[in-house]
């Protein structure tokens, strides 16, 4: 064999990502775990514990992807080395590390209390588990798979398909788990029966090991039909990979038997033998329940972090980042209008909607409203107010968000009739209308009326940030209660307070929240913080909110959500096939007359529909509420705000599935783009633009698993909320359902129209697609 | 609650270990070929309509020497439409196991194909052809149901723990009454 053939044999590493991140996360729960039980009961978990748990995930990594899982359909004695890993090294590794308590400490404590507490105290299910861990059972279970999935037909039948090749290793796996369970014994359960009769148990098994290696060792033909039909490698023929096969499962199977049997019969017969007495089950209880011995939970504090939180916090770090936005602003202006006309090719037709919306509504979802930390349109607006006319108070009938709602409506109305996202010049128009609007709101108009009332853009990202999982809050209410300057809102005179008027002691969620930092950078006490929340906690929860109010008593709030639910399947409805044929269609039949705003106009149409269906739907389930005379009584305007809001991880999900369908579909054509605008202003640099490199990220099947996970996911989020809030108001089970009913169902066909949009056909808009 | 956390364990890493399988797929084709022994791996089994990955070892023919230099073309023809061909360049670096080259070809449509490789190593050149049925697309039709019934399996479990944690706070006041 040469060296190249070994090298290459050597290199054959997988990296199957499922079971690598499953593996990564099994690892950073246990830890977590581990050193919260530290803390207080250092001698219950040494290093080794951990050592031994790491060593199991790391040795089932290596069996998923190293050279064995890859060599395995061309040599039986890899093979056979992989499934020995999986059912005697690893088993025993991960329970020397005596999982149980330190995963549980590992997860929130909520989500074993409250999640995972109702199942696992139920008895039926205790009593099953018993039985599995029980040894008879567990030495059944083992032996049975492990001689069954060796028959011919059975191993045949995972060398040919891939799926039942999966399911040979879970068993090898789960039942080994079970196997080796009696015998390491892990804390902090208790032995059954005697120790003694693990002798039997362990030869037993031995016994069988040796009976099936020898029958593999000595058998005179190739038991597998597909290791003698398929190529040899490295110059060992089908006969003798079985041979050696069947030689390591009997050497090496039998060490892994013997050995421990070997260690409890010394330790049963030493007189000096004494076993560690378990923990009762206060003690395990006290760990599980962590009293006051236990330093109470931190908050993950964003702006704590050495990078980010610096940058965050620096005077110009937020100008820094809206600079950049600006430069990238004004490029898409200047292509726009004179580079390429094709939206596909220019960085006007490309940029804002193919990445900066999508990136935008994942951060949204992953840290927070990072678009209006980095918005390219405030520059303008501070040169506007720097200039000193800024007087006037924002008018109070316009004090809500119904402008923006009109503007956000009007948008997505005329991205459909003009295709703004086709036309790279009338993209560059609506960035300065932008700039302008906010150039003149602010110049004129005192605080950020501009943010607050005006911008739709803005009003989304408001709405999308209530799901986010940061928000600025303080960190010492005590603090607070002292403070006597408030500059967090007043300001000072370095720095300017609160333009959205948020008092950050009564600031509860990210509503109207920009992200500036300005409340951080102003308060003298450093005592705002950018923590970590549960992402679902601002729906649900409804306080006097600064400069806000109450979510339940706020109409244009309710609408604004319902808006952005809707948009987002209205605008991925308007990009598929058949909706755009039929439209198309009923434009033409309508004499050809203008088709393009007809287009628009029947979307808005349609759109305005779906949400007056849902008011009326929501707004018989508060009446027939508002009889029931339950434990909140609350009015129909209440049920209709709070379920509104509800909506809105449905209508995100919605949005990140089509976005990153973009996204994903066209994520190399950015390079291109730039070349192209740099070959259109005469920049030859950069080499001619090379468009036919550009191939989806992900394959169709994968793109549509994602997608439909995403929506899987607000489906499941949205109906939580509802059934949250429906058990906020009624004290019954029974009427809580009933109340959910009418909202669940338009719930269930959203998501209804939502799968089918996914499965349509979708226009590649703004994408130069390889043939 | 310890032994469903044992037990939720042992799933997830059963799970997890699900990850292992075997690279290259099902043997399609092995053959010997001039101074070579080619065998051809297709996955997925059977192979469907949509993207397939095809992967080819090259051996010497007299040592069974793993070959790792020798350029292969596959070409791919369906049996009712011959115009409809199309040819990919294998390469090392597309497969996991670094003996084989392999390529993803598309398979726009069901029916009968024929696979020709040509391999070429120096001045030795050696062509092979075998066929194959690709069928139907199911894995969409698959996946989506897959997808779509997960929500109602969650929503399953919630009613489940939602009655399991109504029964037990009924249980609790029962026990708070008698005390």
């Amino acid at each position: 064999m040469s060296e190249g053939v070994s090298q290459a044999a050597l290199s054959s590493w997988a990296f199957p990502v499922w079971a690598t991140s499953g593996l990564l996360v099994a690892a950073l729960v246990y830890l977590r775990g581990w050193f919260r039980i530290r803390r207080s009961r250092p001698e219950l978990f040494p290093a080794w514990r951990a050592w031994c748990f790491l060593g199991g995930l790391f040795a089932l990594w290596i069996a998923v992807a190293s050279p064995l899982d890859t060599l395995d359909g061309l040599l039986l004695v890899a093979h056979m080395t992989q499934h020995l890993i999986l059912m005697s090294v690893v088993p025993p590794l991960l329970l020397l590390g005596a999982p149980a308590v330190p995963l549980l400490r590992g997860l929130p404590r909520s989500a074993v209390r409250d999640g995972l507490g109702p199942f696992f105290s139920t008895p039926v299910l205790h009593r099953i588990a018993r039985l599995f861990t029980g040894p008879v059972f567990a030495w059944l279970a083992m032996n049975i798979a492990y001689l069954a999935w060796h028959v011919p037909q059975a191993y045949e039948l995972a060398l040919r398909s891939p799926g039942w090749h999966e399911v040979e290793h879970a068993c090898f796996l789960v039942t080994s788990l079970l196997f080796w369970f009696p015998v390491i014994q892990p804390w902090p359960s208790v032995g059954r029966g005697s120790r003694w009769a693990l002798l039997p148990y362990l030869v037993g098994a031995d016994l069988v090991n040796t009976g099936l290696a020898a029958f593999l060792t000595f058998s005179g033909r190739v038991l597998y039909p597909s290791y003698a039909a398929g190529p040899r490698v490295f110059g060992i023929s089908a006969l003798g990979d079985q041979a050696a096969a069947g030689a390591l499962m009997w050497v090496i199977g039998s060490i892994f038997y013997l050995v421990p049997v070997a260690a409890i019969a010394i330790r049963l017969l030493s007189p000096q033998s004494h076993r560690v007495t378990p923990l009762g089950v206060t003690d395990t209880a006290k760990i599980l329940r962590p009293g006051i011995a236990f330093r109470p939970v931190q908050r993950f504090d964003l702006l704590r972090l050495p990078l980010i939180g610096r940058l965050l916090r620096a005077r110009y770090g937020r100008m820094a980042l809206q600079s950049v936005a600006f430069v990238i602003a004004v490029m898409v202006i200047a292509d726009g209008f004179m580079g390429h006309p094709m939206g596909a090719m220019n960085l006007a037709g490309v940029l804002p909607w193919t990445y900066v919306r999508a990136f935008g509504v994942i951060a949204l979802l992953v840290l927070g409203n990072i678009f209006c930390l980095s918005c390219p349109f405030m520059l303008p607006r501070e040169l506007g107010h720097r200039l000193g006319l800024a007087r006037l108070k924002w008018p109070r009938w316009l004090r809500s968000k119904w402008l923006a709602i009109a503007l956000m409506i009007l948008f997505f109305w005329s991205y459909e009739a003009f295709a703004i996202w086709d036309h790279p010049g009338r993209t560059a128009w609506l960035l300065i209308a932008y700039f302008a609007a906010a150039f003149v709101v602010d110049t004129f108009f005192r605080g950020a009326s501009f943010c607050k009332y005006v911008c739709p853009l803005g009003q989304f990202n408001f709405a999308g940030s209530l799901l986010s999982p940061f928000t600025l809050a303080v960190r010492s209410p005590a603090a607070c209660e002292r403070c006597t300057t408030h500059d967090c809102i007043q300001g000072n005179q370095q720095q300017r307070g609160c333009e959205l008027q948020l008092y950050m002691p009564q600031k509860a969620g990210n509503m109207d929240c920009t992200l500036c930092m300005d409340c951080v950078k102003a308060c003298p006490h450093d005592n705002i913080g950018l923590f970590a929340v549960p992402p679902v906690r601002d729906v649900l929860r409804d306080p006097v909110r600064s400069s806000i109010g109450r979510f339940s008593s706020r109409i244009d709030i309710a609408v604004l959500a319902l808006v952005v639910v809707f948009g987002a399947f209205a605008n991925a409805g308007l990009m598929v096939g058949p909706v755009a044929a039929r439209l198309s269609a009923l434009g033409d039949s309508l004499a050809n007359a203008v088709p393009l705003p007809l287009l628009g106009l029947v979307a808005v149409l349609v759109f305005s529909a779906a949400i007056v269906a849902v008011l009326l739907v929501l707004d018989l389930a508060g009446l027939w509420l508002s009889r029931s005379g339950e434990r909140a009584n609350p009015s129909r305007r209440e049920v209709f705000c709070r379920f509104s809001q509800a909506l809105l991880p449905l209508g995100l999900a919605m949005w990140v599935a089509h976005l990153l369908f973009h996204l994903f579909t066209g994520w190399a054509t950015l390079g291109p783009a730039i070349h192209q605008a740099g070959a259109d202003f005469g920049w030859h640099l950069l080499a001619p633009p090379q468009w036919g490199m550009n191939l989806p990220l992900l394959s169709a099947n994968t793109m549509l698993s994602a997608q439909l996970l995403l929506l899987d996911a607000g489906l499941l989020l949205t109906l939580y909320l509802g059934w949250r809030l429906a058990q906020h108001w009624t004290a019954r089970s029974s009427r809580a359902i009933l109340l959910l009913l009418p909202w669940a169902t338009s719930v269930a066909v959203a998501y209804a129209v939502g799968v089918w949009i996914l499965l349509q056909p979708m226009q590649m808009r703004g994408v130069m697609m390889n043939p | 609650m310890k032994f469903f956390c044992r037990l939720a364990a042992v799933l997830v890493l059963g799970v997890c270990a699900t990850g292992a399988r075997g690279d290259g797929g099902t043997m399609l084709l092995h053959q010997d070929a001039g101074p070579f022994t080619i065998t051809l791996f297709a996955a997925p089994q059977p192979l469907q309509v949509g993207g397939a990955d095809l992967s080819v070892m090259v051996q010497d023919r007299s040592s069974d020497e793993v070959l790792l230099d020798p350029v292969i073309d596959l070409s791919v023809t369906p049996e009712a439409e011959r115009g409809l061909q199309q040819t990919v360049r294998l390469e090392r670096g597309r497969a996991s196991n670094r003996l084989l080259q392999a390529a993803t070809v598309h398979f726009p449509r069901a029916g009968n194909w024929r696979l020709t490789l040509l391999v070429r190593r120096g001045n030795d050149v050696a062509r092979v052809s075998t066929e194959c049925v690709v069928e139907p697309d199911r894995s969409r039709a698959v996946l989506v149901w897959f997808y779509v019934l997960l929500p109602a399996g969650v929503i399953l479990l919630f009613v489940i723990h939602q009655g399991l944690k109504f029964h037990q706070k009924k249980q609790e006041g029962v026990f708070r009454v008698i005390a």
